[in-house]
Protein backbone atom coordinates (compact mmCIF):
# COMPACT_ATOMS: atom_id res chain seq x y z
CA UNK A 1 0.00 0.00 0.00
CA UNK A 2 1.65 3.27 -0.78
CA UNK A 3 1.24 7.22 0.78
CA UNK A 4 -1.73 7.49 -1.35
CA UNK A 5 -4.05 4.52 0.19
CA UNK A 6 -2.54 6.11 3.64
CA UNK A 7 -4.58 9.30 2.85
CA UNK A 8 -7.36 7.70 1.79
CA UNK A 9 -7.80 6.19 4.54
CA UNK A 10 -7.22 9.19 6.82
CA UNK A 11 -9.87 10.57 5.29
CA UNK A 12 -12.20 8.52 5.55
CA UNK A 13 -11.06 7.92 8.98
CA UNK A 14 -11.60 11.50 9.28
CA UNK A 15 -15.35 11.63 7.85
CA UNK A 16 -16.17 9.26 10.73
CA UNK A 17 -15.33 5.90 9.27
CA UNK A 18 -14.40 4.01 12.27
CA UNK A 19 -13.87 0.63 10.03
CA UNK A 20 -10.50 2.32 8.35
CA UNK A 21 -9.25 2.31 11.82
CA UNK A 22 -7.26 -1.24 11.51
CA UNK A 23 -5.80 -0.39 7.89
CA UNK A 24 -4.57 2.88 8.95
CA UNK A 25 -2.80 1.59 12.04
CA UNK A 26 -1.08 -0.74 10.46
CA UNK A 27 -0.20 1.01 7.85
CA UNK A 28 0.59 4.52 10.10
CA UNK A 29 2.23 3.06 13.07
CA UNK A 30 5.55 1.22 11.76
CA UNK A 31 6.69 4.89 11.36
CA UNK A 32 5.08 7.10 13.18
CA UNK A 33 6.70 4.71 16.08
CA UNK A 34 10.30 4.84 14.63
CA UNK A 35 9.37 8.59 14.54
CA UNK A 36 8.50 8.78 18.18
CA UNK A 37 11.37 6.71 19.25
CA UNK A 38 13.33 8.95 17.57
CA UNK A 39 11.67 12.05 19.60
CA UNK A 40 12.00 10.58 22.95
CA UNK A 41 15.09 8.45 22.50
CA UNK A 42 13.38 6.06 25.46
CA UNK A 43 11.18 2.87 24.79
CA UNK A 44 8.68 3.46 27.11
CA UNK A 45 8.75 7.40 26.54
CA UNK A 46 8.40 6.60 23.07
CA UNK A 47 4.62 4.15 23.82
CA UNK A 48 3.70 7.14 25.94
CA UNK A 49 4.10 9.08 23.17
CA UNK A 50 2.70 6.81 20.15
CA UNK A 51 0.07 6.09 22.15
CA UNK A 52 -1.14 9.89 22.70
CA UNK A 53 -0.46 10.91 19.68
CA UNK A 54 -2.75 8.14 18.01
CA UNK A 55 -5.50 9.57 20.77
CA UNK A 56 -4.34 13.20 19.15
CA UNK A 57 -5.20 11.85 15.74
CA UNK A 58 -9.27 9.90 16.87
CA UNK A 59 -9.61 13.29 18.60
CA UNK A 60 -8.82 15.57 15.97
CA UNK A 61 -9.74 13.58 12.99
CA UNK A 62 -12.17 15.98 11.53
CA UNK A 63 -9.73 18.34 11.48
CA UNK A 64 -7.82 16.62 8.59
CA UNK A 65 -7.56 18.22 5.47
CA UNK A 66 -7.97 15.86 2.77
CA UNK A 67 -5.12 17.67 0.71
CA UNK A 68 -2.23 16.70 3.87
CA UNK A 69 -0.27 13.96 3.74
CA UNK A 70 -1.53 11.70 6.50
CA UNK A 71 1.77 10.69 7.67
CA UNK A 72 3.29 14.67 7.56
CA UNK A 73 0.05 15.36 9.65
CA UNK A 74 0.94 12.19 12.09
CA UNK A 75 4.49 13.12 12.33
CA UNK A 76 3.20 17.61 13.43
CA UNK A 77 1.02 15.96 15.73
CA UNK A 78 3.47 13.73 17.48
CA UNK A 79 6.34 16.48 17.38
CA UNK A 80 3.37 18.77 18.86
CA UNK A 81 2.82 16.36 21.75
CA UNK A 82 6.14 15.77 22.46
CA UNK A 83 6.71 19.62 22.92
CA UNK A 84 3.96 19.50 25.05
CA UNK A 85 5.69 16.86 27.40
CA UNK A 86 8.72 18.82 27.21
CA UNK A 87 7.36 21.94 28.80
CA UNK A 88 5.87 19.94 31.28
CA UNK A 89 8.89 18.79 32.40
CA UNK A 90 10.56 22.11 32.08
CA UNK A 91 7.76 23.05 34.24
CA UNK A 92 8.29 20.11 37.10
CA UNK A 93 11.78 18.39 35.99
CA UNK A 94 11.53 16.87 39.41
CA UNK A 95 9.30 14.14 37.59
CA UNK A 96 11.83 13.52 35.02
CA UNK A 97 14.70 11.25 35.99
CA UNK A 98 17.43 9.76 33.76
CA UNK A 99 18.64 6.88 33.68
CA UNK A 100 20.49 4.80 30.96
CA UNK A 101 17.61 2.31 30.69
CA UNK A 102 15.50 1.49 28.11
CA UNK A 103 17.44 3.35 25.82
CA UNK A 104 15.59 3.10 22.25
CA UNK A 105 17.85 1.87 19.53
CA UNK A 106 17.34 1.44 15.72
CA UNK A 107 20.13 -1.61 15.83
CA UNK A 108 18.42 -4.43 14.26
CA UNK A 109 19.09 -4.76 10.55
CA UNK A 110 17.11 -7.68 9.28
CA UNK A 111 17.86 -6.47 5.57
CA UNK A 112 21.69 -6.68 5.50
CA UNK A 113 23.74 -8.76 3.85
CA UNK A 114 27.29 -9.51 3.98
CA UNK A 115 30.21 -10.77 5.74
CA UNK A 116 30.24 -10.54 9.20
CA UNK A 117 32.75 -7.70 8.91
CA UNK A 118 30.43 -5.64 7.13
CA UNK A 119 27.72 -6.59 9.80
CA UNK A 120 29.82 -5.43 12.60
CA UNK A 121 30.57 -2.29 10.73
CA UNK A 122 27.02 -1.29 10.11
CA UNK A 123 25.76 -2.36 13.41
CA UNK A 124 28.75 -0.15 14.99
CA UNK A 125 27.89 2.48 12.56
CA UNK A 126 24.38 2.35 13.60
CA UNK A 127 24.92 2.59 17.72
CA UNK A 128 27.14 5.85 16.94
CA UNK A 129 24.28 7.11 14.78
CA UNK A 130 21.67 6.68 17.35
CA UNK A 131 24.20 7.96 20.50
CA UNK A 132 24.81 10.88 18.44
CA UNK A 133 20.79 11.73 17.62
CA UNK A 134 20.13 11.12 21.51
CA UNK A 135 22.44 13.70 22.48
CA UNK A 136 21.37 16.28 19.72
CA UNK A 137 18.91 19.13 20.59
CA UNK A 138 15.17 17.98 19.49
CA UNK A 139 15.18 20.59 16.65
CA UNK A 140 17.90 19.20 15.06
CA UNK A 141 16.80 15.40 15.83
CA UNK A 142 13.59 15.79 13.99
CA UNK A 143 14.85 17.89 11.18
CA UNK A 144 17.68 14.88 10.20
CA UNK A 145 14.90 12.03 11.28
CA UNK A 146 12.60 13.78 8.81
CA UNK A 147 15.18 14.62 5.61
CA UNK A 148 17.50 11.96 6.32
CA UNK A 149 15.48 9.03 7.69
CA UNK A 150 11.84 9.85 6.05
CA UNK A 151 12.78 10.94 3.31
CA UNK A 152 10.55 14.12 3.14
CA UNK A 153 11.92 17.65 1.10
CA UNK A 154 12.72 20.32 3.12
CA UNK A 155 8.91 22.09 2.43
CA UNK A 156 7.45 18.54 3.40
CA UNK A 157 10.05 19.11 6.85
CA UNK A 158 9.37 22.21 7.52
CA UNK A 159 6.03 22.42 7.42
CA UNK A 160 5.67 19.27 9.78
CA UNK A 161 7.75 20.99 12.13
CA UNK A 162 6.76 24.99 11.35
CA UNK A 163 9.56 26.27 10.76
CA UNK A 164 11.67 28.14 7.63
CA UNK A 165 13.12 25.58 5.05
CA UNK A 166 16.03 27.47 5.79
CA UNK A 167 16.10 26.89 9.56
CA UNK A 168 15.21 23.26 8.79
CA UNK A 169 18.35 22.63 6.16
CA UNK A 170 20.69 24.17 9.07
CA UNK A 171 19.07 21.73 11.70
CA UNK A 172 20.08 18.88 9.61
CA UNK A 173 23.32 20.56 8.57
CA UNK A 174 24.28 20.35 11.89
CA UNK A 175 22.39 17.00 12.73
CA UNK A 176 24.78 15.79 10.04
CA UNK A 177 28.04 17.44 11.12
CA UNK A 178 28.17 15.96 14.24
CA UNK A 179 26.84 12.41 13.38
CA UNK A 180 30.02 12.91 10.32
CA UNK A 181 32.54 13.83 13.69
CA UNK A 182 31.37 11.13 15.83
CA UNK A 183 31.96 8.48 12.67
CA UNK A 184 35.02 10.10 11.78
CA UNK A 185 36.56 9.94 15.44
CA UNK A 186 35.64 5.90 15.01
CA UNK A 187 37.41 5.51 11.74
CA UNK A 188 34.38 5.88 9.64
CA UNK A 189 34.15 8.57 7.08
CA UNK A 190 30.75 10.18 5.40
CA UNK A 191 30.79 12.30 2.10
CA UNK A 192 30.77 16.08 2.95
CA UNK A 193 27.15 17.10 3.08
CA UNK A 194 26.04 19.35 0.16
CA UNK B 1 23.92 5.56 4.55
CA UNK B 2 22.13 2.11 5.82
CA UNK B 3 18.78 2.08 6.24
CA UNK B 4 17.70 1.74 9.76
CA UNK B 5 14.62 -0.77 10.97
CA UNK B 6 13.57 0.29 14.15
CA UNK B 7 11.31 -1.74 16.09
CA UNK B 8 7.65 -2.61 15.37
CA UNK B 9 5.54 -1.03 18.45
CA UNK B 10 4.66 -3.33 20.59
CA UNK B 11 0.91 -5.47 20.23
CA UNK B 12 -0.10 -4.23 23.79
CA UNK B 13 0.22 -0.70 22.12
CA UNK B 14 -2.57 -1.55 19.81
CA UNK B 15 -4.64 -2.80 22.54
CA UNK B 16 -4.35 0.03 24.84
CA UNK B 17 -4.94 2.60 21.95
CA UNK B 18 -8.14 0.85 21.32
CA UNK B 19 -9.60 0.96 24.99
CA UNK B 20 -8.24 4.46 25.58
CA UNK B 21 -9.80 5.45 21.81
CA UNK B 22 -13.31 4.37 23.31
CA UNK B 23 -13.47 6.45 25.91
CA UNK B 24 -12.58 9.30 23.78
CA UNK B 25 -14.66 11.41 21.98
CA UNK B 26 -13.56 12.60 18.45
CA UNK B 27 -13.75 16.41 18.46
CA UNK B 28 -12.87 19.06 16.20
CA UNK B 29 -14.30 21.14 13.21
CA UNK B 30 -14.30 19.90 9.94
CA UNK B 31 -12.63 22.54 7.45
CA UNK B 32 -15.84 23.42 5.49
CA UNK B 33 -17.64 23.81 9.15
CA UNK B 34 -14.76 26.15 10.22
CA UNK B 35 -14.76 28.18 7.19
CA UNK B 36 -18.91 28.43 7.67
CA UNK B 37 -17.96 29.27 11.36
CA UNK B 38 -15.49 32.08 9.71
CA UNK B 39 -18.42 33.21 7.02
CA UNK B 40 -20.54 33.66 10.10
CA UNK B 41 -18.37 35.67 12.33
CA UNK B 42 -16.98 38.17 9.06
CA UNK B 43 -20.87 38.63 8.66
CA UNK B 44 -21.98 39.67 12.28
CA UNK B 45 -19.17 41.73 12.36
CA UNK B 46 -20.27 43.58 8.89
CA UNK B 47 -23.85 43.82 10.57
CA UNK B 48 -22.18 45.64 13.93
CA UNK B 49 -20.28 47.81 11.69
CA UNK B 50 -23.02 48.76 9.79
CA UNK B 51 -24.81 48.98 12.87
CA UNK B 52 -21.93 51.51 14.82
CA UNK B 53 -21.74 53.36 11.51
CA UNK B 54 -20.79 56.92 12.18
CA UNK B 55 -23.24 59.55 11.45
CA UNK B 56 -20.75 61.76 9.56
CA UNK B 57 -20.17 59.80 6.74
CA UNK B 58 -21.61 61.51 4.03
CA UNK B 59 -19.83 65.14 4.83
CA UNK B 60 -16.57 63.17 4.57
CA UNK B 61 -14.80 63.32 1.24
CA UNK B 62 -15.92 60.35 -1.00
CA UNK B 63 -12.63 59.49 -2.60
CA UNK B 64 -10.38 59.05 0.51
CA UNK B 65 -13.07 56.78 2.57
CA UNK B 66 -13.61 54.59 0.13
CA UNK B 67 -9.83 54.18 -0.32
CA UNK B 68 -9.14 53.67 3.39
CA UNK B 69 -11.99 51.28 4.12
CA UNK B 70 -11.28 49.39 1.33
CA UNK B 71 -7.41 49.37 2.24
CA UNK B 72 -8.83 48.41 5.78
CA UNK B 73 -11.06 45.55 4.70
CA UNK B 74 -8.62 44.44 2.22
CA UNK B 75 -6.50 43.93 5.07
CA UNK B 76 -8.75 41.99 6.78
CA UNK B 77 -9.64 39.06 4.75
CA UNK B 78 -6.19 38.93 3.97
CA UNK B 79 -5.06 38.29 7.37
CA UNK B 80 -8.45 35.55 7.59
CA UNK B 81 -7.55 34.18 4.68
CA UNK B 82 -4.07 33.26 5.10
CA UNK B 83 -4.97 32.22 9.06
CA UNK B 84 -7.43 29.65 7.74
CA UNK B 85 -5.45 28.61 4.31
CA UNK B 86 -4.82 24.90 4.54
CA UNK B 87 -1.43 25.18 2.70
CA UNK B 88 0.61 23.46 -0.69
CA UNK B 89 0.81 20.83 2.72
CA UNK B 90 -2.01 20.72 4.00
CA UNK B 91 -0.34 22.30 7.47
CA UNK B 92 -0.90 25.64 7.03
CA UNK B 93 0.32 28.36 5.41
CA UNK B 94 4.56 28.35 5.68
CA UNK B 95 5.10 30.17 8.90
CA UNK B 96 6.87 33.13 7.26
CA UNK B 97 4.09 33.82 5.73
CA UNK B 98 2.02 33.63 9.24
CA UNK B 99 4.71 35.81 11.00
CA UNK B 100 5.01 38.37 8.05
CA UNK B 101 1.16 39.01 8.21
CA UNK B 102 0.85 38.85 11.48
CA UNK B 103 3.83 41.33 12.44
CA UNK B 104 2.81 43.90 9.46
CA UNK B 105 -0.92 43.97 9.92
CA UNK B 106 -0.45 46.23 12.96
CA UNK B 107 1.65 48.88 11.10
CA UNK B 108 0.11 48.95 7.77
CA UNK B 109 -3.29 49.32 9.62
CA UNK B 110 -2.24 52.55 11.55
CA UNK B 111 0.05 53.75 8.41
CA UNK B 112 -3.11 53.48 5.93
CA UNK B 113 -5.80 54.71 9.06
CA UNK B 114 -3.32 57.26 10.15
CA UNK B 115 -2.00 58.86 6.86
CA UNK B 116 -5.73 60.06 5.14
CA UNK B 117 -7.09 60.24 8.82
CA UNK B 118 -11.12 61.63 8.33
CA UNK B 119 -13.20 63.76 10.51
CA UNK B 120 -13.03 66.38 12.27
CA UNK B 121 -8.97 67.23 13.42
CA UNK B 122 -9.77 67.80 17.19
CA UNK B 123 -9.81 64.50 19.41
CA UNK B 124 -14.27 64.83 20.38
CA UNK B 125 -14.30 61.23 21.45
CA UNK B 126 -11.88 60.04 24.80
CA UNK B 127 -9.21 57.29 22.72
CA UNK B 128 -9.67 55.11 25.54
CA UNK B 129 -13.56 54.97 24.73
CA UNK B 130 -11.90 53.67 20.73
CA UNK B 131 -9.30 51.35 22.60
CA UNK B 132 -12.06 49.48 25.12
CA UNK B 133 -14.54 48.85 21.98
CA UNK B 134 -11.43 47.59 19.62
CA UNK B 135 -10.26 45.45 22.84
CA UNK B 136 -14.04 43.88 23.12
CA UNK B 137 -14.71 43.56 19.45
CA UNK B 138 -11.32 41.81 18.98
CA UNK B 139 -11.62 39.55 21.91
CA UNK B 140 -15.47 38.42 20.08
CA UNK B 141 -13.82 37.92 16.83
CA UNK B 142 -10.12 35.93 18.60
CA UNK B 143 -12.42 33.57 20.68
CA UNK B 144 -14.48 32.70 17.98
CA UNK B 145 -11.19 31.85 15.14
CA UNK B 146 -10.21 30.17 17.91
CA UNK B 147 -12.45 28.25 18.71
CA UNK B 148 -13.28 27.27 14.91
CA UNK B 149 -9.85 26.58 14.65
CA UNK B 150 -9.37 24.43 18.03
CA UNK B 151 -7.55 21.01 17.80
CA UNK B 152 -6.15 21.94 14.31
CA UNK B 153 -2.81 23.54 14.61
CA UNK B 154 -0.35 21.08 15.27
CA UNK B 155 2.62 23.00 13.55
CA UNK B 156 3.18 26.56 14.47
CA UNK B 157 0.60 27.24 16.77
CA UNK B 158 2.50 29.96 18.27
CA UNK B 159 2.59 31.99 14.96
CA UNK B 160 -1.03 31.01 13.90
CA UNK B 161 -2.36 32.61 16.98
CA UNK B 162 -0.14 35.53 16.55
CA UNK B 163 -1.93 35.91 13.09
CA UNK B 164 -5.17 34.93 14.62
CA UNK B 165 -4.82 38.10 17.01
CA UNK B 166 -3.76 40.33 14.22
CA UNK B 167 -6.81 39.29 11.97
CA UNK B 168 -9.14 39.56 15.13
CA UNK B 169 -7.67 42.87 15.81
CA UNK B 170 -7.57 44.20 12.11
CA UNK B 171 -11.60 43.33 11.99
CA UNK B 172 -12.11 45.16 14.89
CA UNK B 173 -10.19 48.11 13.41
CA UNK B 174 -12.49 48.03 10.65
CA UNK B 175 -15.45 48.67 12.73
CA UNK B 176 -13.68 51.28 14.79
CA UNK B 177 -12.93 53.15 11.76
CA UNK B 178 -16.16 53.08 10.07
CA UNK B 179 -17.63 54.08 13.94
CA UNK B 180 -15.22 57.19 15.22
CA UNK B 181 -15.37 60.54 13.81
CA UNK B 182 -12.52 61.38 15.39
CA UNK B 183 -9.67 62.84 12.79
CA UNK B 184 -6.89 63.40 15.77
CA UNK B 185 -4.02 60.76 14.56
CA UNK B 186 -2.53 60.17 18.24
CA UNK B 187 -6.62 59.08 19.31
CA UNK B 188 -6.34 57.11 16.08
CA UNK B 189 -2.89 55.20 17.03
CA UNK B 190 -3.40 54.77 20.74
CA UNK B 191 -7.26 54.29 20.57
CA UNK B 192 -7.73 51.65 16.57
CA UNK B 193 -3.99 50.63 15.64
CA UNK B 194 -2.76 49.71 19.09
CA UNK B 195 -5.34 47.05 20.05
CA UNK B 196 -4.44 45.59 16.73
CA UNK B 197 -0.71 45.22 17.75
CA UNK B 198 -1.79 44.01 21.08
CA UNK B 199 -3.85 41.38 19.99
CA UNK B 200 -1.21 39.32 18.08
CA UNK B 201 0.52 38.98 20.73
CA UNK B 202 -2.43 38.02 22.90
CA UNK B 203 -2.78 35.89 20.57
CA UNK B 204 0.79 34.45 20.48
CA UNK B 205 0.09 34.19 23.99
CA UNK B 206 -3.18 32.67 24.39
CA UNK B 207 -4.94 30.86 21.49
CA UNK B 208 -1.70 27.83 20.73
CA UNK B 209 -3.26 25.83 23.72
CA UNK B 210 -6.35 25.28 22.16
CA UNK B 211 -5.05 25.84 18.80
CA UNK B 212 -2.82 22.49 19.24
CA UNK B 213 -4.49 18.87 18.68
Amino acid sequence: MSDQDLDALMARYGAGDESAFDALYRLLSPRLYAFCLRLTRRRTEADDLFQETFLKLHRSRATYQPRAAAIHWAFAVARSVYLDRLRFQRRRPEAVVETEEGLATFTSLPGIEGSPEEHARARQLMTIVDRVLRDLPENQRAAYVLLREEGLSVAEAAAVLGATPTAVKLRAFRAYEAIRGALQAAGITLPEER
Amino acid sequence: MTPLHPPPPPDALRERIRASMAETQPSGMSPSARALTSAAMVLAIVVGAIALIRPDLAQLPQAALLTVTFGVGLLAVSTLIVALAPGSKGLGASVTLLVAFAMSTAPIYAVVTMIAALGASPSIVPARNCFSMSMGFAAVVLTGLTWALRRSVPAAPIARGALLGACAGAWAGLVIHLHCPSGDRLHILVGHAIPVAIFAVLGAILSPRFLRP
